[in-house]
């Protein structure tokens, strides 16, 4: 005797238990088809989104990634990375809830356990392909996400910016866009406007990406303070 | 109680006798009858497989009970008293065409250990 579930009499049955009983064992006999009709109109559907997703995509808008400032490249990137592995998964899992599991299952022909739980195969491939198609259906709509990301990052994505020079001499540092070198002159733009320094004086020059905020760098050395013009 | 006339039967019942007609009906002793010789297997964490004989025409008939299923109006969970039917596939005389068994139905109630 194994402490498993038993049943107990319960109370007096009426008409209405019957047609419950009937009716449950109606929707039993007829789940799996239905979840299998369901996955293709499923996969139909959302065949027909991605369709026009596409289209949509080639419409019009930058084309070319590496005019992006970075991150966005890298992001673009990582979305159309993200957008094929879950369209992978999703359709993986479409088809297992449209058509089943591509493996054979072993023919119970003991008695026993195994025997009685025969008849609840297909109840179990029922669920199998209820979790399948929600999980296709999860994951074909974070494709769909991440390829309108990797779109709108290509379309709209900051573009890369110039180079910026860092500038230092003895009384002060300067950051711009490098705009001509000319007669022993730097002429930067800054953020204050432009600022031409004497090559004379440049104690240190470096590249920057980006130019650090002025209130970022301290107070003892004021970096806007009115450029010596020579 | 297991099998009243001592011997293993196909699902033709008892062959001394014609089967009985189909009747929707329901006595006090077919949930008792029932359950003293019922096999019970689990299936999942929610679903049960009723291997037993139906208390009226003694038919061997398999019950799966299973509280969720693709699109049906979900149950409440806790409620475990379960109607049954005879799902019997023996050819009962007067039963229409789209039912199954011999028409006998009656409820117990599931315990879970
Ligand atoms: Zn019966
Ligand atoms: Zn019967």
């Amino acid at each position: 005797m194994t402490a498993g579930p038993r049943v107990t009499p319960g109370p007096a049955a009426t008409p209405a238990d019957r047609r419950a009983a009937r009716r449950a064992q109606d929707l039993l006999a007829h789940e799996l088809p239905r979840v299998r009709e369901a996955a293709h109109a499923w996969r139909n559907g959302l065949a027909g989104l991605f369709v026009g997703l596409l289209g949509f995509g080639l419409v019009k808008g930058r084309t070319d990634v590496s005019k992006l400032a970075p991150p966005y490249g890298a992001l673009v990137g990582a979305a159309l990375l993200l957008s094929l592995l879950c369209g992978t998964v999703a359709v993986l899992h479409l088809l297992r809830a449209a058509h089943g599991a591509p493996r054979t299952v072993p023919l119970t022909t003991g008695t026993g356990a195994d025997a009685a739980l025969l008849p609840a195969q297909d109840h179990l491939e029922t669920l199998r392909s209820v979790r399948a198609l929600r999980l296709g259906v999860a994951h074909t709509l974070l494709c769909a996400a991440a390829l309108v990301t990797a779109v709108a990052l290509t379309w709209y994505g900051p573009v890369r910016e110039a180079p910026r020079l860092l500038v230092r001499t003895a009384t002060a540092d300067f950051c711009g866009q490098p705009v001509r070198v000319a007669d022993g002159r730097l002429t930067l733009k800054t953020s204050t406007g432009e600022v031409t320094v004497s090559l004379a004086d440049v104690i240190g020059l470096g590249a920057v990406d980006t130019c650090p905020a002025p209130a970022a760098r301290g107070a003892e050395k004021p970096v806007a303070s009115p450029p010596r013009l020579s | 109680m297991t099998g009243s006339d001592g011997t293993l039967r196909t699902d033709q019942g008892p062959a001394t006798r014609e089967p009985v007609p189909y009747r929707e009906v329901t006595e006090d002793h077919y949930a008792p009858t029932y359950t003293a010789e019922v096999t019970v297997t689990p299936v999942d964490a929610e679903s049960v497989v009723l291997s037993g004989r139906c208390p009226r025409c003694r038919c061997p008939a398999v019950f799966l009970h299973a509280p969720r299923t693709f699109r049906a109006a979900p149950r409440r969970a806790d409620r475990s008293d379960i109607p049954v039917i005879c799902t019997c596939t023996t050819p009962h005389p007067d039963r229409p065409e789209d039912e199954t068994g011999c028409g006998a139905y009656w409820n117990v109630r599931l315990e879970r250990a």
